[in-house]
């Protein structure tokens, strides 16, 4: 065409400079915003697929319930569609820090010669410091807020702690060579430890030397998908599922291999077990043996010696018997004798008496003798002498002499008596003596007897005391023996059981189950993936409000150009341009600042929002640099979009004003007829309105065009707003309500077996300490539920105890928190975000999937509020007519009274001593990790309100000014008359402002619908948001948006003032 | 009396580029009270700047102008509004009627923001509009519109009566009419009129005339004896 024509069209547009630079903006500003948001979400996937190849993340993982040995290794590798496997082993061990914290770590042995040259699967990066070189020593992995005492050469040692640590790890002390990244862990969320606390404080890699288990426990594998497909893609999820299926196809057989292995070990163990076993029995009895003859030898000689004593006591009762014989006897003697010497003594006293008569008789025989003596000497003499002696004297004599002789004879008589009477003494005496002696012996021997007697009763009494002893002591013996016996019998059979069992153990060992899972058991795979599709959903809303309001910006500036320029048009039509021509110039124009607008929109939006989200992101993650990849789809559709949709617009102003004449054209266009409005009609309202006000309705009645665009604009950015504070509200409403309204219980305690009271004491004591108010245990098992609509995953819950259900979980509706009924037979409650999904409510039937793949049909009773997880509450009469299987309470809720960290992580580590109890959970955790995730929402809401604010002032900028130009004259006119700067700025912006406070009203309603749908979109099928905006979230969306409009109206203030005057002199274009 | 309006040595300049263009050079004229002044001159002279300084609507780069005492060159953006608002009537050539608002409420929006305004329908009513007060502007032909824009001004009472061009954009019969009740105006009402305009024709009715030539007064007469508007022909 011609030169000047375009001349023209270039002039145009440096004439109209802020005109241009309008659309262009809004053309940036939408496309921009469209394009990028779109592309943010396949930017991220693009990004983390790249990183994942790069670091050649594992497809599919295999874990084994009894670990793998190194021929599973090689089958897995050889299966179809596998690239590479690799064994792994890894471990869960406390870890004690050089400033005496002990913290759970996950200790992965790798390869670390394959990691260096990168040939491993599963790349770890080196951010800091160098891999390790010898078996002590360690990486970490990258935290974002790093323990302390993990930095680059501090050292940790294994603690001692650890249950068979030595059978773990070929050394305990650690060095820390590097900080370490890994694909694996991405994301800030861990898995659960099942010892000490149960939380993972931190990730180590080691040497797999480190870890001396003869065993892998666990199984990496690359499928030959991986690089062609990406990663988050349905395509890529199919094709590994494929493989997967192989390799659970390969596990029907490989695992017997690894079964075989372990038996055989296992009985050559028990086998040695068994042998020492029959050894330590032989001893054990021979010795019992030993001890019994002991025994049996003592009580024989307890026997001999009870003998003995009774014959003893048999001896001593004859020697007492003996004793008082003899001592009667002996008594009976001496008193004889006695007797006889007193009759002795009697006679010797009479003896006596008769020798002293017969002495005295002699004597006076004597005497009288020896008185006649004289007489007869003398007579003697007289008859010596002869002399005569009288015959009487001879008779005297002869008698003296007889007297004499008799006396003679007398005397010696006396004397044989006196002799004999000695003899008699003598004899007396003696006898005397002799019984004296008597009387001794007998004192003595009784004595003697008496004390051999006593002698002989204490021997007895010893003897007795001394058999006593030997009883008690046998009896002790006797004691000991049994309960040795016993003991021994008992540890015997003991052992012998512990063999047998380990042998039915053995004869047990079931198959090994392997456990194949993909990426989308990695919780970091999994959290990633739903965020992206979150960002995706959000970016399908709010761009949309962007690109219609540039939509409408484009056509009220075209149009507003056009009609500017109709004597421009008409001249150029009476020149005799086309139609055609005329309008390309508008065409061409619009068309120009559109392009621009887009290169320079999709250029910045392309890098910059998924740049921010990204960096959004990188709070939950550990994430790898973006890579913005064009995305010509997204790019170009957009662009297009926008620019069709502009030069439509244009071309329907262009259309309108061409039809009319040349001529008519020329002419100045008659200014818009002033019209009465509906207002009016109604004198009550009309009359009270003050004049300046009345100019205003019929203003804002006049200019319908403006008065729309400018209501949906400013709509558009109040509902912006309150999306965006109601998506906060509704996030931080699902923290609250269901951890501190909805959920009553705190902890969780996972058993490893159903927690029946028998074998369970230990559990139940500590369920039933102080640390807990209240348990209940539920069956809790992942399953799925289903209708023609829809499948999602959710948890069967059952609990024991079906009317204290509600003394845990709080069954209500969210409108109106009516309680939700669980006391019928077959109550089956589902949580709302289940029920919304299923289209399914209280009286519709769903089916349920237990974990076994079972399917049953159930009655839904009723729906409860729930925000996090989705769960189908019901009987245990439900579940077992549903399934035909018992439930088995394996889980217990539990009302902790853990208030602190420490407090609860201490309660931790002493429930998770107990063999039974495979976990600690606490709500507190769960919900700290909630408000963490959440927060990345945090982010996009505040690109919302900023989206939203731009909006506002795009819109309320772009249409007041317009507004002003076009009332130009008649601004300067009231100018002229002596409107001061307040009155003529109150005269538009009342405008503006009544406009903008329409548009809120309408916005708040809009954004009541925006932020429903936001909130079900942006959802994952785990969590509900809230459904309801703050009071507080109105107001602030109304207020803020008033206050752009204030802060616009600011702005046009100064272009008010601009407004020269001495327009209102000059005819109208 | 004379000097009820005073331009002394006003000059005003409009910079274009490197060239400095003097609108105003050294215009000075005085205009009595009551007085119905005519301004006229060919395009470019410099008619129009003169109304703009006059009307308060532009300010003067050098000299005085004086309007009943008042130092109006002296004055601030603030008092200058304030002096358009009480002191000046303006009718424009476009007539500059708001077009979402009625005849009356035209009007009542100047007689709106006055201290002292005529009552809105009576000065409709003395310009002859009484049956269209209820009209929008474009229901009204220009004459009726031009009505509208005088009795706008006039219902501000205010110290004078500026008229850019005001037949400008009328046919001759009604041009006449409207200059017949201005001129009305001015003798009954003893408001000082001032018409721009250059149209020579007019000056025949004025009691003053003051011919702009190149941005300068090159002539100011009085006329003792004007004549009827009706007697005036071109």
């Amino acid at each position: 065409m011609k030169k000047t024509y375009f001349k023209n069209i270039l002039r145009e547009i440096r004439g109209s400079i802020s005109r241009f630079l309008a659309i262009f903006c809004i053309t940036a500003l939408g496309v921009g915003f469209l394009a990028g948001l779109l592309s943010t979400t396949p930017d991220m996937r693009y990004s983390t697929d790249v990183y994942y190849d790069e670091t050649r993340l594992m497809d599919i993982r295999l874990l084994s319930t009894m670990g793998f040995c190194e021929e599973d290794v090689t089958a897995v590798a050889e299966t179809e569609g596998i690239l590479a496997a690799e064994g792994g082993k890894s471990v869960d061990l406390l870890v004690q820090l050089e400033d005496g914290d002990t913290v759970v770590a996950r200790v992965h042995g790798v390869d670390m010669d394959a990691q260096r040259e990168g040939t491993a699967i599963n790349q770890i990066e080196v951010l800091e410091g160098r891999f390790p070189e010898n078996p002590g020593e360690c990486l970490v992995l990258l935290e974002k807020v790093p323990l302390s005492g993990t930095e680059v050469g501090s050292a940790m040692t294994f603690s001692a702690d650890n249950d068979g640590l030595a059978d773990t790890v070929a050394q305990t002390e650690l060095t820390v060579t590097g900080i370490a990244s890994s694909s694996y862990y991405m994301s800030l969320e861990r898995e659960q430890a099942q010892i000490g606390n149960g939380r993972l404080s931190m990730i180590l890699f080691v040497p797999i030397e480190l870890l001396n288990y003869d065993y892998y426990t666990e199984i990496y594998a690359l499928t030959e998908d991986t690089a062609q497909l990406q990663a988050f893609t349905d395509e890529y999820q199919d094709a590994v599922d494929q493989d997967a299926e192989r390799l659970e196809k390969l596990a029907e057989t490989q695992v017997n291999v690894r079964r075989d292995q372990i038996i055989d070990e296992a009985q050559a163990e028990l086998d040695d077990a068994r042998a020492e076993y029959e050894t330590q029995k032989a001893d054990a009895e021979r010795e019992l043996e030993d001890a019994w003859q002991e025994i049996l030898n003592a009580r024989a000689e307890i026997a001999a010696g009870e003998r003995d004593l009774s014959q003893g006591r048999i001896d001593l009762r004859e020697g007492r018997a003996e004793l008082e014989r003899q001592r009667a006897d002996g008594l009976a003697q001496l008193e004889a004798g006695e007797a006889e010497l007193n009759a002795g003594e009697a006679q010797y006293q009479a003896g006596l008496a008769q020798y002293e008569e017969s002495r005295a008789r002699i004597e006076e025989a004597q005497a009288e003798l020896d008185a006649a003596s004289e007489q007869i000497e003398q007579i003697r003499v007289l008859i010596a002498a002869g002399m005569p002696v009288s015959d009487e004297m001879r008779a005297a004599v002869e008698q003296y002499d007889a007297g004499r002789a008799d006396l003679e004879a007398g005397a010696a008589d006396l004397e044989a008596g006196r002799v004999q009477l000695e003899q008699t003494r003598a004899q007396l005496d003696e006898g005397k003596a002799a019984l004296e002696q008597g009387w001794i012996d007998y004192e003595n021997g009784i004595a003697e007897g008496e004390r051999q007697l006593a002698q002989a009763e204490r021997d007895i009494e010893a003897g007795q005391a001394q058999l006593d002893e030997g009883k008690a002591e046998l009896a002790e013996g006797e004691a000991e023996y049994e309960s040795a016996s016993a003991e021994a019998e008992e540890q015997l059979l003991d052992a012998e059981y512990q063999i047998r069992d380990a042998q039915a153990a053995i004869d047990d060992i079931e198959t090994p189950s392997w456990y194949v899972m993909t990426r989308e058991a990695n919780v970091a795979y999994v959290s990633f993936e739903s965020n992206a599709e979150k960002v995706a959903a959000i970016a399908r809303v709010f761009p949309i409000f962007f690109f219609l309001v540039a939509l409408l910006v484009t056509l009220t500036t075209m149009t507003r150009m056009v009609e500017e320029q109709r004597t421009q048009i008409g001249t150029l039509k009476a020149l005799g341009y086309s139609r055609g021509a005329v309008i390309l110039k508008y065409i061409l124009y619009v068309g120009a600042a559109g392009v621009l607008g887009c290169a320079v929109g999709l250029a910045v939006g392309l890098h910059l929002f998924p740049l921010v989200i990204w960096q959004a992101y990188g709070i939950m993650y550990t994430l790898p640099d973006l890579i913005c990849r064009f995305n010509p789809q997204y790019a170009l559709v957009s662009s297009l979009a926008l620019i069709l949709c502009a030069v439509a617009a244009t071309l329907m102003a262009c259309l309108s004003t061409l039809r009319e004449q040349p001529a008519s054209l020329m002419r100045p266009k008659a200014p818009k007829a002033g019209k009465r409005i509906f207002l009016e009609k109604i004198p009550f309202v009309w009359k009270h309105l003050s004049f300046s006000r009345k100019v205003t309705a019929r203003n804002l009645i006049r200019y319908k065009r403006r008065f729309f665009m400018t209501v949906i604009g400013v709509a558009g950015c109040t509902a912006l707003l309150l999306t965006g504070l109601g998506l906060r509200d509704s996030i931080n409403d699902i923290v609250g309500k269901q951890f501190d309204e909805l959920w009553l219980y705190n902890a969780t305690v996972v058993l490893r077996h159903d927690g029946d009271d028998q074998t369970d004491f230990r559990v139940r004591r500590l369920l039933e300490g102080g640390d807990f108010e209240k348990t209940l245990a539920v069956h809790s098992e992942a399953g799925h539920a289903q209708t023609e609509e829809y499948r999602s995953e959710t948890t069967l819950f059952i609990p024991r105890e079906q009317d204290r259900l509600t003394e845990f979980v709080v069954l209500r509706e969210r409108v109106g928190h009516e309680p939700v009924p669980f006391d019928a037979e077959d109550a089956v409650v589902i949580t709302e975000k289940l029920s919304l999904r299923l289209g399914a409510a209280a009286g519709d039937p769903i089916e349920i999937e237990n974990a076994d793949g079972e399917t049953a049909t159930v009655t839904v009773t009723g729906v409860t509020e729930n925000y996090v997880q989705s769960f189908v509450y019901m009987t245990d009469h439900a579940y077992r007519s549903a399934f035909g299987s018992t439930p088995e309470y394996t889980s217990v809720l539990a009302v902790s009274t853990a208030e602190t960290e420490e407090q609860r992580d201490d309660l931790a580590t002493r429930m998770l001593e107990a063999s039974n109890i495979a976990g600690v959970q606490f709500t507190a955790t769960t919900q700290e990790s909630f408000e963490d995730m959440l927060k990345s929402i945090n982010t996009i809401v505040a690109v919302i309100i900023l989206s939203a604010a731009v909006l506002a002032f795009v819109v309320l900028y772009n249409l007041t000014n317009i507004n002003i130009a076009e009332r130009e004259k008649e601004l300067a006119t009231i100018k002229v008359l002596g409107f001061t700067r307040k009155e003529v700025a109150a005269y538009i912006f009342r405008e503006t402002n009544i406009l903008a406070f329409a548009g809120t009203l309408c916005g708040l309603a809009v954004g009541v619908y925006l932020h429903a749908f936001v909130v079900q979109t942006a959802e994952v099928d785990m969590v509900m948001f809230g459904r309801e905006i703050a009071p507080v979230s109105y107001v602030l969306s109304a207020v803020l948006t008033m206050a752009f409009a204030f802060i616009v109206n600011l702005f046009m203030r100064r272009s008010l003032a601009r407004i020269n005057m001495v327009e209102s002199l000059k005819a109208s274009e | 009396m004379d000097n009820f309006i005073t331009f002394d040595k006003v000059c005003k300049y409009y910079q274009t580029g490197p060239t400095r263009i003097a609108a105003a050079d050294h215009i000075s004229f005085e205009i009595g009270e009551g007085e119905f002044c005519v301004i006229v001159g060919p395009s470019g002279a410099g008619k129009t700047t003169v109304l703009n300084m006059l009307g308060g609507m532009d300010t003067c780069d050098e000299g005085r102008i004086v309007l009943d005492g008042t130092e109006i060159s002296k004055l601030t953006t603030r008092e200058l509004t304030r002096y358009r608002r009480y002191d000046v009537g303006f009718v424009f050539q476009f007539y500059n009627l708001v077009q979402n608002l009625t005849a009356l409420e035209n009007v009542e929006l100047a007689s709106e923001i006055c201290r002292e305004p005529l009552d809105p329908r009576q000065v409709l009513r003395e310009v002859g509009l009484e049956g269209r007060m209820g009209n929008f502007p474009a229901q009204l032909s220009g004459g009726e519109q031009q009505r509208v824009s005088i009795a706008r001004a006039l219902c501000k009472n205010p110290k004078i009566l500026l008229c850019d061009e005001p037949t400008g954009a009328l046919d001759y019969q009604t041009g006449k009419s409207v200059l017949a009740l201005l001129q009305q105006t001015c003798r009954e009402r003893r408001k000082t009129v001032v018409v721009i305009t250059h149209n020579q024709a007019i000056t025949a009715m004025a009691d003053r005339v003051i011919h702009i030539k190149n941005g300068q007064a090159e002539k100011c007469e009085l006329n003792p004896h004007p004549t009827p508007v009706e007697r005036i022909e071109w």
